[in-house]
């Protein structure tokens, strides 16, 4: 026992070594990247000219904050005029009296005493010239993908009826609902909508769409709408002339939603009337259900105003806003992925000089009522609608 | 059978056969090992009389061609005593010859035997056949001898992160590498996420891998390949050893079933840290009243089994078979008395993923005659995941009784049939043929989910059950090859081939038409240049998003929109062999490659194959870089210092796919220096000692270095792909080996030490923020972790 004591202090130093911390801090040993003038600008037809000069700062320096610059000198060039000036309004922002006009070319110049002077330019972006609902859009249809059925203790059932071509995913649905079941029920609607708009021919053209939805929570005399954003679901945008250039395979889309914008190019439609098709989701709530027999939507009858927005966007702005998306969507999921480069057209800089024209179109949906139906096993097998679902249009 | 005569006579014809109709003798028969019977894998033929040689195939068989004279025939092979035969030539002659394995250890006695095939004479470059023995003696992270991180220690092979066994192998990828074990292709190499490789070395017999100008025969991956050749078994008795180690112990027994006729050799290994900790376990599940059943764990096995059966001189038939699995498990049940003793609630997860490789293949070795050996295989491949969860809570009161159960079944695989025949055919004195031909059926299962879901509350019950996933594909892969090692005089040795592969696949098809060559001139006995090239196709594809190997990672097919992926290699070398020593080699490489993909930026697999072909991008590549290697294989003390200079880059720069804005990036792992110094020293049969040391340029990793403000949001600003690199990484391994003799065989305590000075290598950085609320300031830290530094361990291994 004693001859082992003398073997205590080297056991106890291996161990040491071996539960040294495996973390710790070290140097950054490459050449230190030196902070940038950051501009961001998105030149829209007929609105005042807004640049915002900042700088950036480097991963590693001590602060939370970024510092606005103010300091800079800002000269603006149109159409290779001479430069003027832009003036620092206190509120962050630079201004011109200039009003930007379809197919200009501007030129910003910016520098400033402590950091690298920056150039950019950007050719002010034309929208389409005509966006409007398509034909078909008076048989648009939705129908239920999702019913959540809340149970007086609060439990919820979710049943989910969707199905696709290559996910299938079908759910048997066997949820047997006794009489004394009280709760809301919730149905998830899906729209398809249809929209025309013209590409312009000869070059290539990017958009961007966005959906909202403005939903009537008041009375047809009395109305007032709820805005909120509709989710659109990944490569639920879809052309007639775009399924004419590719395969079978990328027809076999997947069902799973994606937030925010939809982006795209004119790379297959370029100079065609193009018909949009899309898809958008809306929740619809019924009301509580006391007797199966009689299944009450307190919401039937509301209206839902959809405004949708294609926004033609420059190259620029289409690169700065994918790589910014999925940039976005790396933060949450990409645990083991590569970092996301964000697009940058500011030469000796970082940030955005852009462009982008908005279009609007919009139509009005009334609530579909909700059908009888049976809560036997049901199992959907087609994605079309069922007849009795279909959204009554004014 | 004349036909097939017919047709090789046209072949040689077409390659410039001259002297086929002089009057010349075979002499063939299988090299053996005269204490076990295991046949000798590119073991030395060579007549002194006419200076020409051959080297036996894969399966020990050779066929040397001469001209009738009396012949001086040196039979050699590393690590066994020469044999020497005289005779005359006068007829076609079969000569099996069994070699004694030697243990003298004076280097003075016997000079190390050249391999014809790889050294300095063979026409074959950028190849390096590691012998097995020396191997096992390197020391091993946990002890663990591993085939595919000793490969990682020699030049043009680089390690992935710090323990793993993935290769990058002149600047290609990780799923670039053909990994074949007994010719058949194992599509997951890796246990444990990759720090472990499922080859367990006391199974194996011989290990080479080809870095570039690739012989004909093998094609399918663009920068490597990796034969691994299984033991036949002892035929004259039965041995074995058995080694127990910190995370595993081994079995390995070899003999005959009939002697002299029919041998078998098992491997078992498996992994016990869950066996260990299944004490710990019970114990928090006495203690905590609340988990009523608590167990958990990972492990690994590995089973190989080698059976071969010798019909006559002439025919021989092999089975081998590896089946190795990775588990995790758990089953955790937990119960709670909430409020009073009526209320119960009962919680249990049970987890059971499962993941591994079955390889199996059927081989029948038929001499058709002295000059012509024809091998048959039947195999069959697969990887399999399988993954399951299985939840359920169930809640009791007086008033109620709920319970919600889920369970959800996760399986992909691939797998392949596949029927090849290869021949080894040497016509005359001056060409050795090769040919062959290979079907191989592909099924990709993608991934198929099964998710149920059960609800019930008293009387009431609801129950979601779906399954949903991608549809199972099937590819049809064909390929011809043929070479021809040609001997143009004294100095001049030619290898020419042509590998010809088509890939079949959703009513779509690929055709690819790959040359092969390698040159090698001959200055004199000692010193020769060689030079390689080699264009290489590969139609399939590992998604995986990460540096360790997870079993999520999916095997996929080309697709239209995915094209093949294709490589040219272009390499020179020269080659020198030092008193018969030690052999040099210096080599350069220049490596383009076409169609390579990369993820996207932000893509995210992670077991999922849907939409896998819009996440990634489509470019090129190109690697340069130039090898060094002095390697010592015989005597008391062996090793190798292999010095490699490389660069790897990419360029995605096709419309719409373009990745670092279409401007030239360093690979992933890209490094400019690796050194990788290893020697073994036997000072006795009692005692041996051995060390690795390794050096490398730091790996990539992307970081931005700037972070800004834009439309109010702060955002990261990254200058270029792979703009950061890690510091600079080494690490010494120690080992020693104590032996001693006992009754019925050698027992050996080995005692590793991995990174023994405890260098703390980058495993991965990130940045940490320190807020002080005390005068609102903030500091930054940019952080490294560091695995495994310093780990020690021992191991006991009985051979019998």
């Amino acid at each position: 026992m004693l001859d082992m004591k003398k073997y205590i202090p080297c056991l106890a130093a291996l161990l040491d070594l071996c539960l040294l911390s495996c973390e710790k801090e070290i140097r950054f040993r490459q050449p230190l990247s030196e902070p940038k003038l950051v501009l961001e600008c998105v030149a829209r037809p007929d609105t005042a000219l807004r640049v915002r000069l900042s700088r950036s700062r480097f991963f590693l320096e001590n602060t939370d904050r970024f510092s606005l610059v103010n300091d800079a000198e800002l000269k603006l060039s149109v159409n290779d005029a001479p430069a003027v000036r832009m003036a620092y309004d206190d509120a962050g922002w630079y201004e011109a009296s200039y009003i930007p006009r379809c197919g200009d070319r501007l030129s910003l110049e910016a520098q400033t005493p402590s950091l690298p002077p920056v150039h950019a330019e950007e050719t002010v972006i034309e929208g389409v010239s005509r966006f409007v609902p398509g034909d078909s859009v008076s048989s648009c249809s939705a129908f239920p993908v999702q019913e959540y059925y809340v149970y007086p203790d609060d439990h919820v059932t979710c049943i989910d009826v969707r199905k696709g071509n290559t996910n299938e995913l079908v759910f048997v649905e066997s949820a047997r609902m006794p009489d004394s079941v009280a709760g809301v029920v919730t149905r998830d609607y899906r729209y398809k909508l249809e929209f025309v708009f013209q590409d312009r021919p000869g070059r290539p053209d990017y958009y961007q769409m966005s959906v909202k939805a403005y939903e009537n929570a008041g009375t047809e005399d009395n109305p007032c709408f709820y805005e909120s954003s509709v989710q659109l679901e990944s490569r639920s945008l879809k052309t007639s002339n775009y399924y004419q250039n590719l395969d079978d395979e990328y027809e076999e889309s997947q069902w799973w939603y994606t937030a925010g914008d939809c982006r795209f190019t004119d790379e297959f439609f370029d100079g065609e009337e193009v018909r949009l098709s899309i898809v958008v989701n809306h929740l619809c709530d019924y009301d509580v259900v006391t007797d199966r027999a009689e299944l009450i939507p307190v919401s039937s009858g509301r209206q839902i105003r959809l405004v949708v927005t294609l926004t033609s966007l420059s190259e620029s702005s289409y690169l700065f806003s994918q790589s910014r998306a999925s940039a976005a969507e790396e933060s949450l999921t990409g645990l083991f992925s590569e970092p996301v480069q964000i697009f940058s057209n500011i030469s000796g800089g970082i940030g955005i000089f852009g462009s982008a024209c908005d279009r609007y179109s919009e139509v009005l949906l009334t609530t579909p009522n909700f059908s009888q139906r049976t809560f036997d096993p049901i199992i959907y097998t087609d994605y079309l609608p069922s007849a009795e679902n279909i959204v009554s249009l004014p | 059978m004349r036909h097939l005569n017919k047709t090789l006579l046209l072949l040689c014809g077409l390659t410039g056969l001259s002297p086929l109709f002089a009057r010349n003798y075979t002499v063939s028969g299988y090299l053996r090992d005269a204490a076990t019977g295991e046949t000798l894998i590119s073991a030395t033929v060579y007549d002194r009389h006419s200076g020409r040689g051959v080297t036996s195939n894969l399966y020990g068989f050779y066929s040397l061609t001469l001209p009738e004279d009396s012949v001086y025939l040196e039979f050699s092979y590393l690590g066994y005593l020469p044999h020497r035969e005289t005779f005359l030539l006068d007829s076609d002659r079969t000569l099996h010859v069994a070699l004694q394995s030697n243990t003298l250890l004076e280097e003075v006695v016997i000079e190390a035997p050249e391999n014809r095939e790889i050294g300095v004479r063979g026409t074959q470059m950028s190849t390096v056949a590691v012998p097995v023995g020396q191997i096992k003696q390197l020391p091993a992270l946990f002890g663990e001898v591993d085939v595919l991180k000793a490969l990682q220690l020699l030049p043009g092979v680089q390690g992935g992160i710090e323990g793993s066994s993935g290769m990058y192998v002149r600047g290609g990828g990780p799923d670039e590498n053909l990994v074949l074990l007994d010719g058949v292709p194992v599509y997951n190499v890796n246990h444990a996420g990759g720090f472990f490789s499922v080859f367990n070395a006391d199974a194996i017999k011989n290990v080479t891998l080809y870095k570039g100008s690739f012989p004909a025969r093998f094609g399918g991956r663009l920068s490597s390949v990796v034969d691994v050749r299984m033991n036949d078994g002892n035929d004259k008795e039965i041995h074995g050893n058995f080694s127990v180690g910190l995370i595993s112990s081994k079995l390995n027994v070899e003999g005959p079933i009939v002697k002299e006729s029919t041998t078998f050799n098992v491997s078992l290994r498996r992994t016990y840290s869950d066996l260990l900790v299944k004490p710990a376990m019970a114990y928090l599940a006495m203690t905590d009243p609340e988990v009523r059943k608590f167990s958990a764990g990972y492990y690994f096995y590995d089973l190989n089994l080698k059976l071969a059966h010798k019909f006559s001189d002439r025919d021989r038939l092999y089975l081998s078979l590896y089946s190795g699995d990775d588990a995790i498990y758990a089953n955790v049940r937990t119960s709670d008395y909430t409020t009073s003793e009526e209320d119960h609630y009962l919680s249990r997860l049970k987890l059971d993923w499962k993941w591994g490789n079955l390889v199996s293949a059927l081989r029948w070795n038929h001499v058709i005659n002295p000059r012509l050996f024809l091998n048959t295989t039947a195999s069959y491949t697969r990887y399999r995941f399988n993954m399951g969860i299985n939840a359920s809570d169930s809640y009791t009161s007086p008033s109620e009784h709920t319970e919600e159960e889920a369970a959800l079944v996760f399986h992909s695989a691939i797998e392949d049939y596949t029927l090849k025949a290869d021949l080894d055919w040497q016509p005359d004195t001056r060409h050795e043929i090769k040919a062959g031909a290979n079907i191989t059926r592909h099924t990709f299962k993608p991934g198929i989910t099964a998710l149920s879901a059960r609800e019930r509350t008293d009387d009431v019950t609801a129950r979601i059950d779906t399954s949903y996933g991608d549809a199972n594909l099937s590819s049809l892969e064909t390929m011809f090859y043929i070479e021809d090692n040609i001997e143009l005089g004294p100095f001049v040795k030619l290898n020419l081939g042509l590998h010809h592969s088509d890939y079949f696949i959703s009513r779509r098809s690929y055709h690819s038409l790959q040359p092969r060559a390698g040159l090698r001139w001959l200055f004199d006995d000692a010193w020769s240049f060689k030079l390689g090239y080699a264009r290489m196709n590969q139609y399939i594809h590992l998604l995986s998003n990460s540096s360790i190997s997870l079993p999520t990672d999916l095997w996929v097919p080309v697709t239209r929109q995915i094209q093949p992926m294709f490589s040219q290699q272009y390499s020179g070398g020269l080659f020198y062999q030092w008193r018969n020593k030690v052999d040099f080699s210096l080599e350069a490489y220049y490596k383009t490659m076409d169609n390579l993909i990369e993820y996207k930026d932000g893509a995210s697999f992670m077991g999922s194959s849907t939409g896998w072909e819009e996440k990634v991008c489509m470019g090129r590549g190109w690697a340069y870089g130039v090898e060094f290697l002095a390697q010592k294989s015989f005597g008391r003390t062996t090793g190798w210092l292999a010095y490699t200079w490389a660069r790897s880059e990419r360029l995605f720069d096709r419309l719409g796919q373009e990745l670092n804005w279409g401007k030239v990036f360093p690979a992933k792992y890209d490094r400019r220096h690796d050194i990788s110094l290893t020697a073994s020293h036997k000072f006795s049969d009692r005692i041996d000692v051995s060390a690795t040391w390794v050096y490398a340029t730091g790996n990539c990793a992307t970081l931005g270095l700037q972070e800004y403000l834009l439309e109010d949001q702060q955002l990261t600003y990254i200058e270029s792909r792979n703009n950061y690199r890690y510091q600079d990484y080494h690490r010494l391994d120690l080992g020693i080996n104590f032996h001693k003799k006992k009754k019925h065989g050698i027992q050996t305590w080995n005692l590793s030490i991995y990174n023994a000075y405890n260098q703390n290598n980058p495993f991965f950085v990130y940045t940490e923020s320190e807020y002080d609320a005390a005068d609102r300031t903030v500091r930054k830290k940019l952080m490294q972790v560091s695995i495994f530094t310093f780990i020690p361990s021992l191991n006991y291994s009985y051979k019998f």
